[in-house]
């Protein structure tokens, strides 16, 4: 592969790695050298790469073994103001929070889970299958179907405190 | 929040994109990782290490012509196991990292060869100063005859040869266990937070 083709593919898949760094994390600043730093892994990872799995899924795993094992920065649970959530507070009563709002808390909610929990959690959202989560982070698909059904019931109690406040 | 009520929403965010120049920038960026950073340390090391070494052995081997010529071989066999601590310290942070392999493995990867390498470290620290001990005994006893009859760490008609070798070993075990101890304090301050991190991180992914 090319240095344009590799561009090119890392541009049509960049949304994945900037959810992965708005997870990892803390900071904007934070954030861009994550990205920065998994573009560089990626790039010298390249020639390992044989197309046996999808590109995404390669890159998955080069993202995740980056942003878990090498960024190794004290990661701080993100969180949102306490004017902001007075303000949820009234509106989810009301069913009135928007779309961004809800995502924002699930955020926050992630980032209070630990780190390969929160790879997890990631994986569930971008509807990977249990067999192709199994690939990338090498828990077998019992076992992730298992830690799934907690972090289910992590995030329902925490976006809820968030919700709330707490 | 019902997590897959939220999937339609996670999937339709919308991302700041960065354009193809910024990436093709990027590449040719240095990594920032911890062992990128390990590896750049260990060349810094390098190049201090061998031309002093290296100016050592030759200043050594041409100012004293054949009288301190044995210095000059300690500091070249210095330099000798320096190079090969070098090589092997360099093949270990070459086989730390696989980026592409699964997550669950690179964990167990990093974390065996992190432990190896803080053991090579501990070992390769703590044997340079009897090493060096040893060494330099030999060459006062052949280059300071008149030292012999003053100290009890070389064998003489006063000194009979059991007191020479406790002499020996109370020093040598006195300083290898002090050397051991402030290594393994040093190493544990360099490495000991990134290996539980580790242990944390694979605990994480077997419970």
């Amino acid at each position: 592969m090319t240095q344009e083709e590799f561009v090119r593919q890392v541009q049509a898949n960049q949304g994945i790695l900037q959810k992965i760094c708005r997870l990892y994390g803390q900071t904007q600043p934070d954030r861009e050298d994550l990205f920065q730093e998994i573009v560089v892994q990626l790039w010298r990872a390249l020639p390992k790469f044989q197309g046996q799995s999808k590109f995404s899924t390669w890159m998955y795993r080069v993202a995740l073994n980056t942003a878990i094992s090498d960024f190794r920065k004290k990661r701080r649970a993100l969180h949102v103001s306490g004017t902001e959530v007075t303000s949820l507070e009234i509106r989810s009563e009301l069913s009135e929070v928007s779309k961004e709002e809800r995502l924002d808390i699930l955020y926050v909610a992630i980032s209070r889970l630990p780190e390969i929990e929160t790879a997890i959690v990631m994986l569930y959202l971008e509807n990977k299958s249990y067999d192709e989560m199994e690939d990338i982070l090498g828990i077998s698909a019992n076992n992730l179907r298992v830690k799934m059904n907690r972090i289910k019931e992590k995030l329902r109690q925490l976006t809820k405190n968030i919700s709330h406040g707490t | 929040m019902e997590l897959d009520d939220m999937k339609n929403i996670w999937n339709d965010e919308g991302i700041e994109a960065a354009g193809a120049d910024t990436i093709s920038a990027m590449i040719g960026k240095q990594s920032q990782s911890p062992i990128a950073k390990m590896k750049r340390n260990l060349r810094m090391e390098l190049w201090i290490l061998v031309p002093s070494l290296g100016i050592g052995a030759i200043y050594y081997f041409i100012a004293f012509k054949s009288e301190y010529s044995i210095i000059g071989w300690v500091y070249t066999l210095l330099l000798a196991l320096f190079c090969y601590y070098f090589f092997r310290k360099n093949k270990l942070l070459n086989e730390m990292q696989c980026s592409s392999c699964r997550v669950k493995s690179n964990l167990e990867l990093q974390l065996k060869m992190v432990e190896r390498y803080v053991r090579f470290y501990l070992v390769s620290g703590t044997a340079t100063l009897p090493v060096l001990l040893i060494f330099m005994g030999i060459v006062l006893y052949y280059k300071k005859p008149s030292l012999i009859n003053k100290t009890v760490l070389y064998p003489s008609a006063t000194n009979p040869v059991w007191k020479f070798l406790l002499a020996w070993f109370i020093l040598l075990t006195v300083s290898t266990t002090i050397m051991w101890l402030l290594n393994r304090g040093y190493i544990n301050k360099l490495y000991g937070r990134h290996i539980n991190k580790l242990k944390q991180l694979l605990t994480q992914i077997n419970e």
